[in-house]
């Protein structure tokens, strides 16, 4: 027999039955979807994470907070409560910077001023949420970017901005390209004007005050998609511009005797006259202009610190908070908690993929013993017509084989859409973490062909018995059957 | 071989040498075949004949490999067929023996064709020269006009002829026919004979054939009968 003739006939006999084939396969493609899904979790989606870390530099980074025992996560996100955080200081940037293994340090000032951010001209022209930081621009800290480029050590500090990636799609922008060069405007938060801009005449009308201000940047580089797309990225200098405020404060005691001074003068001019004094004839002491410079008084948002090797980083991140005092936090932290939930996925996997492939490899036998005593009389048949006891095992074999095969089949579609549901979750478990969207569902072609393989492989296994029943039949017996 | 004396010289196609068969039947031993021994020609056509259980089929099944004695031997084209292995006794009934029986013994599911094709199926052989010589040897038994047709959907004489279509496929030099002509009736069964006839004639083959219907018997050139596993 030739090998295509095992599998030309496999699939007509598997046809003859194709209910009960079905059912068969069935039980194989509940396996082989665990299987599947599995593969995908941990080949693909746990690699393609680990590897974007890896690729973003985030696992030789350091993030410091001033806070020890805040409970922050890697990307900056949570809760800071204590009163009693150190303050991040240039005095603290620069110590860190001379430290060993360390390469690059920069503070982060989060830029929280802006409620809005539009792009006219290009896209949907949605007005989106922005999460923007200051950095301290150095090559060490240059981003993977889709567009453009990043922000440069001598960079002319204000009115320059990277993109966060996220933004591109989410305002329907095809090519990050297009929008370098291309003028962003932040809205401000309503009566919240007081931040790098001029400050209103004290007498200015109530709705100027309430009034959104639009402050504009140039677009000069776009993130690439990845953990941390959400970032846009904007001068320290300017960053620190727009974290301060100007406000008027109350005259000083000197002020205050001069104009009473005046008035006192006034009242005794206008007295002999004996007039009554006009409201606007009073002396009005003039206000001094407070600043209100939150980094100089709180200290920088948060420091990064970026080490050459990304095993020195955990040691490196104890010194640094025994030395100054703060919270240093690394990404293992986070990943290891990513890994266990992987491993209590992959688990759990495992156990369905296995129970159901097991339940159908049990199934495959009962399938195949079922057909080999139904087809008694045509194996007498073939083996008087010449079919060796090798090419009927072979040709039962195959068979249980293709029962396998097409669960294997089956399960590669059933798992991939499964795991593509599932992307959309995680996704939103991630993006609640600072996260980028990712695309865990990605399953190579030779997993593919393997988790087939294996399911072929199992049919075969489960095939063998009934098939070496069909081969050990003895023939005369077999041609009296009706 | 060696071990007992030639019965016939270079012409001998089958010979079997003190076979004894017996079946368990329920706790009743059924001697199917006592201590036979006889042998048959080149190219001769010869008719088993006896009552029913007489041991007939259980003849043609030890001569086709499918069954084995329990004493004795059955020496076929000069081998003794205990001493091949699985492998080679198939291979010698696909290509030197060809089966006819008296209920066709057809795959209900397949076409007169894929019948008729599936001795070639144990050889490798291209698929499509299967089909070129199934359809041929189908035209040389007169159903040239019945190929995609179903068991069902032709006549019992139809069906034995697709049957005998199936066993010649290969050529082979020995034709075992069990009671060919048994669910026959009488026109049918005669033009089976005359096929039958014809092949030992054209191509050269020894035919060995069950029957216990002595006029089918005449056509034969020599009849043996068994009774009671005996050769009388």
């Amino acid at each position: 027999m030739r090998f295509s003739d095992f599998i030309f006939v496999g699939l007509k006999n598997l046809w003859r039955r194709r209910l009960r084939s079905f059912l068969t396969i069935v039980a194989v493609l509940i396996g082989s979807t665990a299987v599947v899904a599995l593969l995908i979790l941990a080949f693909g989606a746990k690699s393609v994470f680990i590897g974007q870390l890896e690729a973003t530099g985030m696992l030789n980074r350091i993030t410091i907070i001033g806070d020890k025992d805040a409970d922050i996560n890697f990307f900056g996100g949570g809760e800071v409560e204590s009163e009693d955080a150190t303050k991040l200081t240039d005095h603290i940037v620069d110590n860190i910077k001379l430290m060993d293994n360390v390469i690059a340090v920069t503070p982060i000032v989060g830029a929280h001023s802006f409620q809005s951010l539009q792009i006219k001209g290009i896209g949907n022209e949605k007005k989106l949420r922005p999460n923007i930081s200051g950095i301290r621009p150095d090559p060490e800290f240059d981003l993977t970017l889709s567009a453009g480029r990043n922000l440069m050590d001598n960079e002319e500090d204000k009115g320059k901005v990277v993109l966060a990636n996220r933004y591109i799609e989410a305002l329907d922008i095809d090519n990050p390209e297009d929008v370098i060069g291309k003028t962003v405007t932040f809205g401000t938060w309503e009566g919240y004007r007081n931040i790098d801009m001029p400050l209103l005449p004290q007498d200015a009308p109530e709705e100027e005050w309430k009034k959104v201000q639009e402050i504009e940047a140039t677009i000069i580089g776009v993130t690439a998609s990845g953990p941390g797309d959400g970032d846009s990225y904007i001068t320290e200098a300017w960053a620190k511009r727009l974290r301060t405020q100007h406000y008027y404060g109350p005259s000083t005691d000197e002020e205050m005797a001069r104009v009473e001074k005046l008035n006192t003068q006034l009242g005794e001019e206008v007295g002999r006259t004996g007039r009554e004094i006009r409201d606007d004839e009073w002396y009005r002491p003039e206000p001094t202009i407070e600043i209100n410079d939150e980094i100089k008084e709180n200290g920088f948002d948060m420091i990064y610190a970026q080490i050459d090797n990304a095993q020195l980083v955990e040691g490196i991140a104890a010194s640094i908070e025994e030395e100054f005092d703060v919270g240093a936090i690394t990404a293992k932290e986070f990943l290891d908690q990513f890994l266990s939930i992987f491993t209590v996925i992959t688990i759990v996997l495992t156990a369905i993929g296995g129970i159901a492939l097991l339940v159908a490899a049990v199934g495959i036998i009962n399938t195949m013993v079922m057909s080999v005593m139904e087809r008694t009389k045509e194996i007498g048949i073939m083996k008087a017509v010449g079919a060796s006891k090798r090419n009927i095992r072979l040709m039962f074999t195959f068979e249980a084989g293709l029962l396998g095969f097409w669960g294997g089949v089956a399960g590669i579609g059933l798992g991939y859409g499964l795991t593509l549901i599932a992307n959309y979750f995680v996704n939103q478990a991630l993006s609640g973490d600072g996260l980028a969207a990712q695309n865990v569902a990605q399953l190579e072609w030779w997993l593919a062909l393997s988790v087939v393989g294996f399911t072929t492989i199992i049919g075969m296994i489960a095939g063998l018995y009934p098939a070496s029943r069909a081969a050990k039949l003895d023939p005369v017996d077999a041609l009296r059957r009706e | 071989m060696e071990s007992f004396p030639h019965l016939c010289n270079n012409i001998c196609m089958i010979e079997l040498h003190n076979v004894s068969r017996t079946y368990d039947l329920g706790g009743e031993k059924i001697h199917a075949l006592d201590k036979v021994t006889l042998t048959v020609k080149e190219q001769e056509f010869v008719a088993i004949m006896g009552p029913s259980g007489s041991g007939k089929s259980t003849f043609l099944n030890l001569i086709g490999g499918l069954d084995h004695p329990d004493t004795g031997q059955v020496v076929v084209q000069g081998i003794n067929l205990a001493q091949m292995k699985d492998k080679q006794v198939s291979r010698f009934r696909n290509k030197e023996i060809g089966f006819v029986f008296q209920s066709f013994h057809l795959q209900p599911m397949f076409s007169a064709e894929e019948n008729v094709m599936l001795p070639l199926l144990f050889d490798k052989i291209k698929p499509s020269e299967r089909k070129k010589r199934a359809r041929k040897i189908l035209e040389t038994v007169g159903l040239g006009n019945r190929i995609k047709h179903r068991p069902s959907e032709l006549s019992a004489g139809q069906r034995q002829r697709v049957s005998i279509a199936r066993a010649i496929i290969n050529q082979p030099t020995i034709l075992l026919a069990d009671e060919p002509t048994g669910n026959l009736d009488s026109k049918n069964g005669k033009l089976i004979m005359d096929l039958l006839h014809g092949l030992v004639k054209r191509q050269k083959m020894t035919i060995v054939m069950v029957t216990h219907d002595s006029d089918m018997a005449k056509m034969a050139d020599k009849v043996i009968t068994i009774r009671d596993g005996r050769v009388k």
